[in-house]
């Protein structure tokens, strides 16, 4: 600043204070352009970002990029089935020791049928916390142990079955049949609760689907409500593949 | 512009792009499980829905940034624009955006992923710490810029 030379009869710029000379002394535009726009990025990012941004597709990404756990049966099979069910639902069991294991043979097993499994956990709390630990499972790669056990131990509903001491207990069960199973790490994701929010979303999803009642289940995307036997799942699963071009 | 600070910024940048690089392969690779040596929960962290922005992996950004500071480091040091002051108060400016960034991914990793990835903890580290160690370049820089408007 000392450089300015006396014969100049008038400064460049102002050199009293204001809101000029203070850009200037910071090194002027380049300098505070920079960091506008550095903080604009950054707000940018924050905002796309911020909790909540993605609640609705979170729907959709939490459920593709978790969903691989509650899959059964090959990703190219030409039929989807997407079952809506609730652990504590006394017809998702029935369907569950009823039919599934038929639909495992007849479609999953040769390569005709995916199965998804949603939950629609709406019977209160135990079905919730229920859910959780079936995702839980899942983050482990244990869902349909965990599944099992889980219609293994059902009851009354809201009756102390689904307790997250017992679902500790129903994790050691998966544990001693699956090798690796992680029951420390099952506890801290059960009693963390993260997983509490997918579960409420997908029953918020299937609700807007118009799933009112478990077990329902969507068959290429038509419905099909209730425990049915296996003969209408058959006619549905041909229909559906008919209507495929 | 002290030597041992100049090495201190090359090693920070390096240490940035590789703690960053392990990030992005974790990301990208769907098979691949975060190395947690027992400290926090990388995998609850890194596929949280927090993890990414637009599709990209927060980790890209972070590998973006490491590598926009090495190449300003690059044209301080080498070649014909390295006495541009502009480009050593850019470093101080990236490096304090990436401090911002990180404040607030640390946030969600408190209150609202409640895990705590360690890699991206010490990203935070490594990039505050390019940001203090950069910060009388920034000065400097700051200072002859002014003069030159004044001049």
């Amino acid at each position: 600043m000392s450089q300015r030379r006396p014969t100049k009869p008038k400064p460049a710029r102002p050199l009293k204070p204001g809101w000029r000379y203070t850009i200037d002394q910071w090194g002027g535009l380049p300098v505070l352009g920079s960091v506008v726009v550095a903080l604009l990025v950054v707000g940018t990012l924050i905002f796309l970002n911020r909790p909540g941004a993605k609640s609705d597709p979170v729907v959709s990404t939490a459920l593709e990029g978790r969903v691989v756990g509650r899959l059964h049966g090959e990703a190219s099979a030409p039929v989807t089935i997407v079952e809506y069910a609730d652990f504590q639902c006394p017809f998702c069991k029935k369907w569950v020791t009823e039919t599934a294991p038929a639909l495992a043979k007849e479609f999953i097993a040769t390569g005709q049928v995916q199965l998804e499994y949603r939950y629609f956990a709406f019977l209160g709390e135990e079905s919730k916390k229920a859910a959780e630990a079936a995702e839980c499972a899942a983050d482990q790669g244990r869902f349909w142990e965990m599944h099992d056990v889980l219609y293994s131990h059902q009851a009354a509903e809201n009756s102390g079955v689904y307790t997250p001491a017992n679902l500790k207990k129903y994790a050691a069960e998966v544990a001693s049949k699956a090798n690796g199973f992680d029951t420390g790490k099952f506890a801290t994701c059960l009693d963390g609760g993260s997983k509490r929010a997918l579960v409420d979303q997908m029953a918020a999803q299937a609700a807007q689907l118009g799933v009112s009642s478990t077990p329902s289940f969507l068959v290429n995307g038509k419905p099909i409500v209730g425990a049915q036997p296996i003969e209408v799942f058959r006619t549905a699963i041909a229909a559906a593949k008919a209507a495929k071009p | 512009m002290s030597g041992r600070r100049q090495q201190a910024l090359w090693l920070l940048i390096f240490a940035g792009i590789g703690v960053a690089a392990y990030l992005v392969y974790v990301a990208l690779d769907a098979s691949a499980e975060p190395y947690c040596s027992g400290v926090g929960d990388c995998h609850k962290v890194q596929s949280s829905e927090y993890a990414e922005v637009a599709g990209i992996p927060l980790a890209v950004f972070g590998l973006l940034m490491y590598g926009g500071l090495l190449a300003l480091r690059i044209a301080t040091t080498w070649g014909p624009l390295r006495s541009l002051p502009i480009l050593r108060a850019w470093i101080t400016v990236l490096a304090g955006s990436g401090v911002l960034y990180s404040v607030y991914l640390t946030y969600l990793e408190l209150e609202v992923i409640h895990a705590i990835c360690i890699y991206c903890v010490t990203s935070a580290g490594i990039v505050t710490l390019i940001a203090i160690v950069s910060w009388p370049d920034f000065t400097a820089a700051r200072r002859a810029l002014a003069a030159a408007r004044s001049a």
